[in-house]
């Protein structure tokens, strides 16, 4: 079997799978999951999560950039592992707990240094930003927690917008 | 509990050459490689690229050396592991079209046509090698959204070991065209 052969028949059982697979259900619960990279406090909605990994290696890829950190191993499938304190002001540390994201099309992990707690907010507590917001323009919403902290809810598609882009 | 693989055929097994750093391995098609071969002869020759570095005499023909090891070492960030040379010889004329003409061009504009092989390429790879065998569905592409950069630049999958490190698969071919023989001036 050839590269070429190779390449293609990975491709064919990689589409086959893909129309197996059920679609996701969007809920209307605002749960959200606060994590903490390095200092700093960010949120998802629980709904952008699949499931949380701890404790594993990841392993360096070339050609993408820096915010990038590498792939991890689930499942014995690679993610791509994303580091948005490198991606939002260009510190980048290493940490071994990984979020998977709920993405049908993909492959992807965000890098944090520990979960801060799963939380239930309602809707009329959510500052939504618009999509226009240049200075939040990774950030979806964002709300104040029990310490008073104004915590950020980023927005995946617009990080795999930037991904998109960057990459393309 | 026995785990049975449904969808594994002998049709679908393919053999690789595992080559082994100290945190990933990488995976060459073993229908990639010719022959190889531990040499001790190598002739130095000066060189505007950093992975052509030597010459080694194959079946009585000059073949130009690669230096695949060092460019791994360089993209992969993989820390120094001392370790004897193995010799990959590649079969020219199994390369694509383009690339054996690539290959010309660049013997005749620095005037090696005459000394070079035509037939042969050698990259050199450190010797911790074996031969495997995986289900091919045991490779899996790369995530979508880094996979163009990845496959452009060679690495077509990945796959990880018993030890859970990660196997990236190599296509050679492209690695010795797009980055081993880029020299300054070549088109």
């Amino acid at each position: 079997m050839n590269n070429e052969e190779l390449i293609k028949k990975l491709i064919d059982e990689k589409r086959g799978k893909a129309k197996e697979a059920d679609s996701v259900l969007q809920t209307e619960n605002e749960k959200i999951l606060v994590f903490r990279k390095n200092q700093d406090k960010y949120a998802f909605y629980a709904r952008d999560i699949k499931e949380i990994i701890i404790n594993s290696d990841f392993f360096y890829v070339p050609f993408v950039p820096p915010y990038i950190r590498g792939l991890i191993n689930r499942h014995g499938e690679p993610y791509t592992v994303i580091d948005v304190q490198a991606l939002f002001d260009g510190d980048i540390t290493d940490d071994s707990k990984f979020l998977i994201m709920n993405i049908d099309d993909d492959q992807l992990a965000i890098m944090i240094t520990d979960i801060v707690e799963i939380t239930n907010i309602s809707r009329d507590q959510l500052h939504k930003f618009q999509s226009t917001d240049s200075e939040n323009k990774y950030f979806s919403a964002s709300f104040t927690d029990k310490a008073n902290n104004e915590i950020f809810i980023i927005n995946l598609s617009k990080i795999r917008e930037k991904l998109e882009n960057d990459i393309n | 509990m026995t785990l049975i693989k449904m969808n594994t055929t002998r049709e679908n097994m393919v053999s690789f050459l595992q080559v082994k750093y100290n945190k990933l391995n990488f995976l060459i098609n073993k229908e990639d490689i010719f022959s190889s071969i531990i040499s001790k002869t190598n002739k130095n020759v000066s060189s505007n690229s950093r992975y052509i570095s030597s010459v080694i005499f194959f079946k009585d023909e000059a073949v130009p050396l690669l230096n695949m090891d060092a460019y791994l070492k360089d993209t992969f960030k993989i820390g120094r592991k001392e370790s004897k040379s193995l010799i990959l010889i590649i079969d020219v004329h199994r390369l694509k079209k383009k690339n054996r003409e690539f290959l010309q061009l660049l013997y005749k504009k620095n005037d090696m046509q005459d000394r070079m092989s035509t037939n042969f390429l050698g990259l050199t790879i450190i010797s911790d090698v074996k031969l495997i065998t995986l289900d091919l569905f045991d490779i899996k592409l790369m995530p979508y959204s880094i996979i163009l950069p990845l496959y452009k630049n060679g690495i077509m999958g990945a796959s990880f070991d018993n030890e859970e490190r990660i196997q990236y698969l190599l296509n050679i071919e492209d690695i010795i065209f797009s980055k081993l023989l880029r020299i300054k001036g070549a088109s």
